[in-house]
């Protein structure tokens, strides 16, 4: 990437340039993943499935990276390109566009903030970090220590403000979030399934939070996180045994806290403090230690990192599930989280290179059917892509990209710059939004609910969008005379693929048998192709 | 390909894709709901009509009372039909029919704060951070739903707004959730949109259903056949909006429930019990007397008392009572001790929930409290109990395990069981 | 005369359970006190100990009600209970005189006719009802009240007056409407609406609170005091406005409007002193209150009746009143009886009975 120019990039407000992402290497890295899975396959002896073919890949890889389908034009264009690295291609393409750090605030805010995802100014600092290449120690020691001086930087203390009033909360959250690891079981003994988790590694773990608070100031005015200079906790151990917990952190490293002295400044600042109802912060932070001793084991902090992403574009973890994380619970390919995670925490936790690297992995480029006698393969082997849903906001700009009228991506000399890009994504975002409350959400083992067939079979707002109306989807096929170029159209831009032959006679098939109304058939025929399966599924 | 093959395959699969096609293609004729007719081709299965006393209903001016003691409150205890028993004054209809009514007045379940409570009254157990239970709803939806139904597994009222709880269906995923009735009696996205005439509605599904299938030949996998079997379920669940029409119920049987929302809640209840419905269950919101409690429970205790008899004696009279059980539950009771708003508050260590009608021992009660109300003496129950013993009543085996990843997890938590002495 | 800045607590009679009712012997000092524990307590205000000097027992249930009535020789006391009966007894003795079987539900009220003849009680089964005093025998019905609430759920009959003169009862129920009956004739002289003091919410929790707790005549008998809570956002606390409204009954108008800013709770029972003191006590979400108002001096004096007359004054237009002294009285207060003459105030609620004093 060195040669470029700096590219100046106005997004949301933001006067800075900001650079491209550094995605050096990452093509090497993809190298080193196929390396450990082959490896891992040729040892307990399987064989993967087929590539999937490129029109299923761009629209997996586009659903991953921007959120949505591609448009008619890209799956075309696609299609059309004879390069041998078009793939690879496509993927920096993605991973540098503003559309990456729309899409990906989403990912993030359910992987970080759980069921309290959603909170508006967290998705914003979410999205702008994104959008500034932020690295991901630096996104982890914001959320935990701030600093919190300005609006939008006060945007990342979400993470804590929420949880403040519950420290056990606070825990397992940021253990969970950045650790991979759950420990709520160990709090009331020790784990029973993993000689990892003991009640101290629980309390422990805790003490890094236990003198976090809110500050309220005087008259309420100068409310903010602070941390006390005391305070201690202490635990009842299974055994009915008091003690005191240790500053520990989940590697079993204890933090020495040095002794309080009577010191005459501080003394001084402190009196000083309580009269002006000012915040005097600790001469010795706990939450600071958690940050410095996380990333200096960096193992559990990358690891949980690396597992995390891996899931999200592969559909499971290396390890799984992903907050269990620990010595009984062995990836599923030997090696390759562990040198994952060096190599994430060697090049300064760069989350795009990361992401760039495993979509241009083969396990990432498998298709989705099992092509040989017998049963289908267990998951943990990644020798098959699994059929992932869309998440609600996925589907709902799909659905809105799908049956409008191709202004998404329009554009008078083709390319488009980014800030464009990122307004017509939030465009569709707009449009979208109220889809999404009515559609199923994505979990592990996935089902769908009558409520959202309901909503999609009647409710009006959908029977909007598949309407034939100005220059949007159905309109267009409406007024394609002929049957076979309906048929083509319908399914590049649906399902942005060519369809099969069989596929333009059921089309054709259905035009006819309705012709009386073409309008009325166009409209039903993109209905149904949009609540096909197919359509509601990464695949 | 011409349209004759193409014809031919929509009639093939029309044929395969079960009574949802079937029924539509009688031209909409089949009244699924007709209880004779469900009655011979299945055979009465077993329902569960769940009416959840949201807030906390008090035991003490209910099914426990105590009356002459400081902790008694004014009102007085009367009589049952069944010697021996006696419930609060407040409720002389139910008192009649005592007989066909379980009583539990043990439950300890510790927890008193409105929502976790109910979580844990929902689901039988507390919450676990990374596996979420389902409700006691969809459990017995998934076990009692019949494969071919067309009408809902399982449908949700509260139509108040304090407390108000949707259904989770936890790890169950969407196939069991509730139909969730809040804001109005007309369910959500039932009536066909305007525009779309019932020809056009089927057949686009038909082609939907199609080119799905054709897209999961080469997968076979399990997350898209439980995808079309949703929209397979949506022309049967559009047709079920009659059940929620009160103005199909004679004026004479209207009045007889009372024309109050609980009233009219329970009557939809019982027709919803009728069409086959699995599992029903409807909330009065909201019981939270921590002011004037005895003028609070004076309402809604009588209330509550003409309602829950009119329907015992209506399902009873429709020969449906001895194969639907009909619960009363609370997310907890209320203390005894008045507090300076002459009320009471939340309370979670000795209270009761009630059991009539299939696999109840009517008339049985389980369980003691010492003679102010404030522990259990005797018979202590915990929120699994009520797990077990709800699925026993209606046969289903609580020990059964659903696997969730790998794990195995029971019905009801491995440290409850079915409290005996209420069931038949 | 009533010097409200001085009015404080002189002495505390702790007792379990709740007082829901006192009457009074003022001449002799002692106090007749119902309590929750279906026990009437009588205390002696001259003795040193802070127990009751007699406890009579009779009653079911809460003992809601109680009068005394000198009728000489005889001393009677006479207690109404949610038991539904009202009972004579012989104030001096503790001797049960005579049991009534007074009403088909709760009785909640009890007043005597200033010239002792007569009593009215009301209960929930919606009737006023009079008594002849000495011989216990039934002397008029009024009937009138709503049997059910306008959702259909049960009401109640809460509270009773009789007008100085004793022409007139006033009642007032839990979906606040009162109605003020001619006492000789039985008819209905007027009846108005007080929608504030009545909360139910359609919504949120589908029940109710609130009611007419307490009502009370001016000394010139123009004026009826109506005390009661406002309306509440959250039923399940008696977290609205404790309120008193003061109408000109005749027209019927109202005149003013008390509540004591920021403090929430039902106001349980209400007294004029003089025409131009009015004293209330209740309790709610700040603890039981004692609060003493000075309504308008000005206020239009009581007007003949106008006959087909309704509310002429929106009554959200009148701006409350805060009261001229306000004291907590630590818990839930249901009742007082005031001393004038002795500068003081006995008044009864959970957990205890208090002397209260002025001078």
């Amino acid at each position: 990437m060195s040669g470029w120019p700096l590219l100046l990039v106005l997004v949301g407000g933001a006067p800075s340039a900001t650079p491209p992402p550094h995605l050096d290497g990452a093509t090497q890295v993809a190298v080193k993943i196929d390396e450990f899975v082959e490896r891992h396959w040729r040892s307990i002896g399987v064989r993967p499935a087929e590539p999937a073919d490129d029109a299923t890949f761009l629209r997996r890889v586009t659903l991953d990276l921007a959120g949505r389908i591609p448009s008619r034009r890209e799956a075309q264009a696609f299609e059309q390109d004879t390069s041998a690295d078009k793939r690879a291609r496509t993927v920096r393409k993605l991973v540098e566009s503003p559309e990456f750090a729309l899409h990906f605030a989403n990912v993030f805010d359910e992987s970080i903030q759980g069921g309290r995802a959603g909170d508006g100014e967290f998705l914003a600092w979410l999205r702008d970090s994104l959008q500034a290449h932020k690295p991901w120690d630096q996104m982890f020691r914001e959320v935990l220590l701030g600093p919190w001086d300005t609006g939008d930087r006060k945007r990342a203390e979400r993470f804590l403000a929420r949880r403040l009033a519950n420290v056990d909360e606070l825990t397992n959250d940021t253990s969970r979030a950045f650790f991979g690891v759950d420990v709520t079981c160990a709090k009331c003994h020790d784990h029973p399934l993993v000689d990892d988790w003991k009640q101290d590694h629980y309390y422990g773990l805790s003490s890094f939070f236990n003198r976090t608070y809110e500050f309220k100031g005087k008259d309420n005015k100068d409310s903010r996180i602070g941390e006390k200079e005391a305070g201690e906790i202490e635990f009842v151990t299974r055994g009915g045994e008091n003690r005191k917990a240790r500053l520990m952190f989940l590697s079993g490293q204890v933090v020495e806290e040095p002794p309080t002295f009577d010191d005459a400044r501080l003394a001084e600042q402190r009196e000083r403090a309580k009269k002006d109802g000012t915040y005097l912060p600790p001469p010795f932070s706990r939450r600071e230690q958690l940050v410095r001793v996380a990333l200096e084991q960096r193992m559990m902090f990358s690891r949980s990192l690396v597992n995390r992403l891996w899931a999200y574009l592969t559909g499971r973890g290396l390890v799984h599930p992903v907050d269990q994380m620990h010595s009984a619970n062995a990836p599923a390919v030997p090696g390759l989280l562990e040198w994952l995670g060096d190599d994430l925490a060697d090049h300064g936790y760069n989350i795009e290179r990361l992401v760039a690297a495993i979509c241009t992995c083969r396990v990432y480029a498998l298709a989705s059917h099992w092509p040989y006698p017998g049963t289908r393969p267990a998951p943990e082997q990644f020798t098959l892509a699994p059929l992932r849903p869309l998440s609600p906001k996925q589907l709902a700009i799909s659905l809105v990209l799908a049956t409008g009228d191709e202004s998404f991506d329009e554009s008078p000399n083709g390319a488009m710059e980014p800030a464009a890009r990122a307004e017509r994504h939030r465009q569709l975002e707009g449009q979208a939004g109220g889809l999404v409350e009515w559609l199923d959400p994505r979990s592990d083992a996935f089902q769908s609910s009558t409520g959202e067939a309901l909503f999609m079979s009647n409710h009006p707002a959908l029977q909007k969008l598949v309407k034939p109306d100005g220059g949007n989807l159905a309109a267009r096929l409406a007024q394609t005379v002929d049957n076979a170029q309906l048929g083509e159209l319908v399914t590049w831009t649906v399902f942005s693929r060519r369809p099969v032959v069989e596929e333009l006679s059921i089309c054709a098939d259905w035009v006819v048998r309705h012709e009386a109304d073409r309008a009325t058939a166009c409209r039903d025929l993109v209905w149904a192709l949009v609540t096909s399966a197919e359509f509601r599924f990464n695949h | 390909m011409n349209c004759d093959d193409c014809n031919g395959s929509r009639r093939r699969f029309l044929h395969d894709a079960g009574a949802a096609a079937l029924g539509m293609s009688l031209g909409g004729l089949a009244t699924p709901y007709d209880p004779l007719l469900a009655d011979e081709l299945r055979g009465r299965n077993k329902q569960v009509l769940l009416l959840w006393l949201a807030g906390g209903s008090s035991q003490l001016e209910t099914w426990d009372p105590k009356p002459g003691r400081p902790t008694g409150g004014p009102f007085k205890a009367i009589p049952t039909v069944t010697p021996g028993v006696h419930i609060s004054e407040l409720m002389p209809k139910m008192a009649k029919i005592m007989d066909r009514t379980a009583i539990v007045r043990s439950l300890d379940t510790r927890i008193a704060d409105h929502g976790t409570a109910a979580e844990l009254m929902e689901t039988g157990r507390t919450r676990e951070p990374r596996l979420v239970y389902p409700d006691l709803g969809t459990v017995i939806a998934k076990e009692l739903a019949q494969r071919d139904a067309q009408v809902p597994d399982y449908v949700s009222l509260y139509l108040a707004t304090e407390g108000h709880r949707r259904p989770n269906p936890g790890f169950l995923g969407g196939r069991y959730a509730a139909m969730h009735l809040n804001r109005s009696l007309k369910p959500e996205n039932i009536d066909r949109p305007e525009g779309v005439s019932e020809v056009d509605h089927a057949d686009r599904e038909h082609l939907r259903e199609y080119l799905s299938e054709r897209f999961n030949r080469a997968r076979e996998a399990t997350e898209v056949k439980g995808y079309n079997s949703t929209y397979a379920r949506v022309r049967g669940l559009m047709r079920s909006d009659t059940i929620f029409d009160l103005e199909q119920e004679p004026a004479e049987v209207r009045d007889r429930y009372g024309r109050t929302d609980f009233g009219e809640h329970a009557l939809i209840a019982r027709r919803l019990i009728e069409a086959g419905v699995p599992m029903v269950k409807v909330a009065r919101a909201w019981w939270d007397s921590h002011a004037d409690n005895f003028e609070s429970h004076r309402e809604l205790v009588t209330e509550l008392d003409h309602v829950m008899s009119t329907l015992l004696l209506d399902l009873e009279a429709r020969g449906l009572l001895s194969s639907t059980l009909v619960v009363t539950l609370s997310e907890f009771g209320r203390t005894p001790d008045i507090n300076k708003d002459v009320g009471r508050d939340h309370f979670a260590s000795a209270w009761s929930f009630s059991l009539s009608g299939c696999g109840v021992r009517g008339g049985s009660v389980h369980g003691k409290t010492d003679d102010d109300g404030r522990t259990v003496a005797d018979g202590k129950a915990g929120p699994g109990d009520v797990m077990a013993t709800i699925y026993k009543a209606v046969g289903v085996d609580p020990t059964l395990h659903y696997e969730v990843g790998l794990r195995p997890v029971p019905l009801a938590p491995e440290d409850s069981a079915p409290i005996e002495t209420v069931l038949a | 005369m009533l010097d409200p800045a001085q009015l404080k607590s002189k002495a505390t009679y702790p007792r379990p359970g709740a007082f829901y009712s006192l009457a009074g012997n003022l001449a002799n000092r002692r106090l007749y006190a119902g309590n929750s524990d279906h026990s009437i307590q009588v205390f002696d205000l001259t003795a040193e100990k802070k127990e009751p000097a007699a406890v009579w027992t009779k009653h079911d249930n809460f003992v809601s009600a109680l009068a005394f009535v000198p009728r000489p020789p005889a001393r009677l006391a006479i207690s109404g209970s949610y038991d539904r009966t009202l009972v004579w007894w012989d104030a001096d003795l503790g001797e049960v005189v005579r049991t009534v079987t007074a009403h088909e539900g709760w009785v909640r009220g009890l007043e005597p006719f200033p010239d002792g003849c007569r009593l009215a009680s009301v209960g929930d089964d919606m009737l006023v009802r009079l008594w002849e005093t000495d011989s216990g025998k039934p002397a008029g019905v009024l009937a009138g009240h709503a049997l059910h609430t306008p959702q259909g759920h049960p009401t109640a009959l809460y509270a009773v007056a009789i007008s100085p003169d004793g022409r007139f009862v006033a009642s007032g129920d839990r979906v606040s409407e009162v109605r003020v009956w001619e006492s000789d004739s039985g008819k209905l002289a007027q009846m108005f609406q007080v929608p504030i003091l009545y909360t139910y919410d359609p919504r949120q929790r589908k029940r109710s609170i609130g009611g007419i707790r307490s009502l009370t005549f001016s000394p010139d008998g123009g004026r009826l005091a109506v005390g009661g809570m406002g309306q509440v956002e959250n039923v399940d606390g008696m977290a609205g406005k404790a309120r008193i409204e003061i109408w000109d009954w005749r027209q019927p108008t109202p005149l003013a409007a008390l509540e004591a800013e920021g403090h929430k709770g039902i106001v349980n029972h209400v007294q004029f002193i003089g025409n131009d003191w009015l004293v209330g006590a209740g309790g709610g979400s700040d603890d039981g209150f004692l609060a003493v108002w000075r309504p308008d001096a000005t206020l239009p004096a009581a007007t003949a009746a106008t006959a087909g007359a309704t509310s002429s004054t929106e009554p959200s237009e009148i701006k409350p009143l805060a009261p001229v002294r306000l004291i907590k009285t630590g818990g839930h207060t249901h009742r007082f009886v005031l001393h004038e003459a002795a500068g003081e105030l006995y008044a009864a609620g959970h957990g205890k009975l208090e002397v209260l004093g002025w001078l």
